[in-house]
């Protein structure tokens, strides 16, 4: 005798199941408003990234446009040929400017008649003497003249050379001989008759024009004109900070010196190159070349060379 | 649809979303960013050739600025020469000088022009800019210390008497009629030096005694200009040197080509000298006179001096005894 009732333990199953697959319908639903919002936040994030990307795309077409505007412009458009005309421009000046100061250089040496040397004779002048004549030209005086004293000729001299005038000087004395000169008649009246003449010749010491002047032996022209400076006699002339020279922004390294057209032997440009001074006391007036090359194209010559 | 389950609706959706990004990334995305790498691509490379011009736009500048740097000194060495040499300006402005000083007593000037040497370029080249010398020479006289100076006039004795002679002769070699010029010579080469130092330069300087009393100086001074293709700065032509200096409203009235035996023009500075002396009277070649007429002037030759050696005919004893007749017409 069985107290089972199948109905009520069907019904009983199907409210279970009925209650499950709402609760399983129910939690699809709320998967699927997941699924919804997921995906319509995707589309947004998609929608979101193309309009971003599509504002970049645009802000750089802006930049391109405003580049190429730029560019397309007069002053864009004249740079290179405008650049190229003043590179041009640059170097004309350059010779123009290294003529005018080789010009220069050249006037600044020439030696010229020491007026104050002049001066000095006059005051220099014994009062048994005559001055008959003098020269003075390209650094060397000449003087003429006649006395009654044989020590006339010297003691001037030695006047002179309390300022250092000569540098080499000769003196000749000789007795006139009135025999030799009609001339010597005009002297007749003095009380002495018995006179000499002289002539005194010496270099006059003045300064010298050292010139100077840096070749690019690269490209072959001028850097900078060419520079002349007064050295006093006697004094050593100087020149620093000479083994790397900059120019337009190229460094140029110095290859040679040459002073009055012979270069420096090779222990005394080493010397030069150690203590990037070279120094002489010139003994006229001279003139100095100094010889660079650009030390970047030296540097990827040698490195061509190695490879 | 609705029929369908959630989970294949969810599936679906899936699904949906999927195909949604992959056609949003192949049609839509993937062109974007290749458009925005394409894009990118063409900014750096017009960044680039910006940045290149830019550089190029620097560089100009500096170029720019060096240019002007050269040109300030350009000019600085092309204002130390004379933009040209005119030799009349010169020798005006020299002969002036020494007069202004006191040494008027000018025996000889002279102009030459030295040849320069050109500028050999780096390259091998020669630069056409030229340097150009004019030397000029002159030689003064001082005065004896004895003989009355007298420059550049006929003498002020025009009208002397034989009193007023004598007086001057009584102060020949006293007073202010001592010797002159040598002290004045050497100031004048002083302040011609000193006036332009870089271009005007003393090249030599002569002095000789006469023996007769007198000392001659002589002296060459150079004058050096350039003669600029492009010249950069505005020539200062102030100087007197350089332009004329001298007297432009000149007299030309009576100016005569030759001298004729006797200057007949009253607007001539010859007016009433005559010419004729003992030596023209000797039997020279006249090619306008026949022989015969050469012959009858030469013949008359006596009847033109007087026995205390004085021109006779009246048109020239006038003028010489008003003391106007040069003294080499004395005969």
């Amino acid at each position: 005798m069985s107290s089972i009732n199948p109905k009520k333990d069907f019904a009983k199953r199907d409210m279970n199941f009925f209650a499950e697959f709402t609760e399983k319908s129910a939690k699809m639903k709320r998967y699927l408003g997941f699924a919804f919002v997921i995906g319509f936040a995707v589309i947004v994030v998609v929608v979101g990234g193309v309009i971003v990307q599509l504002i970049m795309n645009q802000v750089i077409q802006n930049n391109i446009n405003d580049l190429k505007k730029e560019l397309a412009s007069d002053e864009y458009q004249d740079l290179g040929l405008e650049y190229e005309n003043l590179s041009n421009t640059l170097q004309t000046k350059t010779d123009y400017y290294f003529a005018l100061t080789s010009h220069k250089a050249n006037v600044d040496s020439v030696i010229t008649s020491d007026l104050d040397a002049i001066r000095l004779l006059e005051a220099c002048i014994p009062s048994d003497t005559i001055i008959t004549g003098y020269e003075t030209t390209a650094g060397v005086f000449t003087v003429s003249g006649q006395t009654f004293s044989y020590y006339s000729g010297v003691e001037i001299v030695n006047m002179l050379n309390n300022s250092d005038l000569f540098n080499d000087v000769e003196i000749s004395i000789i007795r006139y001989d009135p025999a030799e000169n009609e001339e010597a008649s005009t002297y007749v009246h003095n009380v002495i008759n018995n006179y000499y003449e002289f002539t005194i010749t010496g270099s006059i010491v003045g300064d010298y024009v050292v010139s100077v002047v840096a070749y690019n032996n690269t490209d072959l022209n001028a850097l900078g004109g060419v520079n002349a400076t007064s050295v006093e006699s006697g004094d050593s002339y100087t020149l620093e900070n000479i083994m790397t020279r900059e120019e337009n922004g190229v460094t140029y390294t110095l290859e040679s010196i040459l002073v009055n057209g012979t270069a420096l032997t090779e222990e005394e440009f080493s010397f030069v190159s150690n203590n990037d001074v070279f120094s002489f006391v010139p003994n006229s007036n001279a003139s100095i070349v100094l010889n660079y090359v650009n030390a970047s194209a030296a540097t990827e010559s040698t490195e061509g060379s190695e490879s | 649809m609705s029929k369908m389950g959630n989970t294949t609706k969810i599936l679906l959706f899936g699904l949906g979303m999927v195909i949604f990004l992959l056609m949003s990334y192949l049609i839509i995305i993937k062109p974007l960013q290749s458009d925005y790498t394409k894009l990118m691509l063409t900014q750096e490379q017009l960044q680039g050739e910006k940045k290149y011009y830019d550089s190029l736009k620097d560089a100009s500048d500096n170029i720019s600025g060096e240019i002007d740097q050269l040109n300030s000194e350009i000019t600085d060495v092309e204002n130390q020469f004379l933009p040209y040499l005119n030799t009349e300006c010169i020798e005006q402005y020299v002969m002036a000088m020494f007069e202004e000083n006191g040494c008027p007593y000018l025996k000889s000037i002279e102009s030459e022009s030295i040849v320069t040497n050109d500028v050999a370029l780096p390259d091998g080249t020669f630069s056409s800019e030229r340097l150009v010398q004019r030397r000029i020479t002159v030689t003064y006289s001082t005065t004896d210390g004895y003989c009355i100076p007298q420059y550049n006039t006929v003498p002020d004795n025009n009208e002397l008497t034989p009193a007023g002679f004598d007086a001057i002769v009584a102060t020949m070699g006293t007073g202010m009629y001592q010797r002159t010029g040598y002290p004045q010579f050497v100031n004048t080469l002083e302040l011609l030096e000193q006036s332009n130092p870089s271009c005007i330069k003393i090249n030599k300087v002569t002095i000789q005694d006469s023996n007769l009393g007198y000392v001659l100086m002589t002296a060459e001074i150079d004058f050096y200009g350039l003669n600029l293709t492009d010249r950069v700065s505005v020539p200062n032509l102030d100087q007197p040197y350089i332009t004329w200096n001298g007297e432009v409203n000149v007299d030309c009235v009576g100016g005569q080509i030759g001298c004729p035996l006797l200057t007949t023009d009253p607007n001539s500075d010859w007016y009433g000298v005559s010419i004729v002396t003992r030596e023209m009277l000797d039997f020279h070649d006249r090619p306008f006179a026949t022989y015969f007429s050469t012959a009858i002037f030469v013949l008359l030759q006596g009847q033109y001096y007087n026995e205390e050696g004085q021109p006779r005919v009246d048109e020239v004893y006038t003028p010489y005894e008003a003391g106007i007749v040069l003294p080499g017409t004395e005969g």
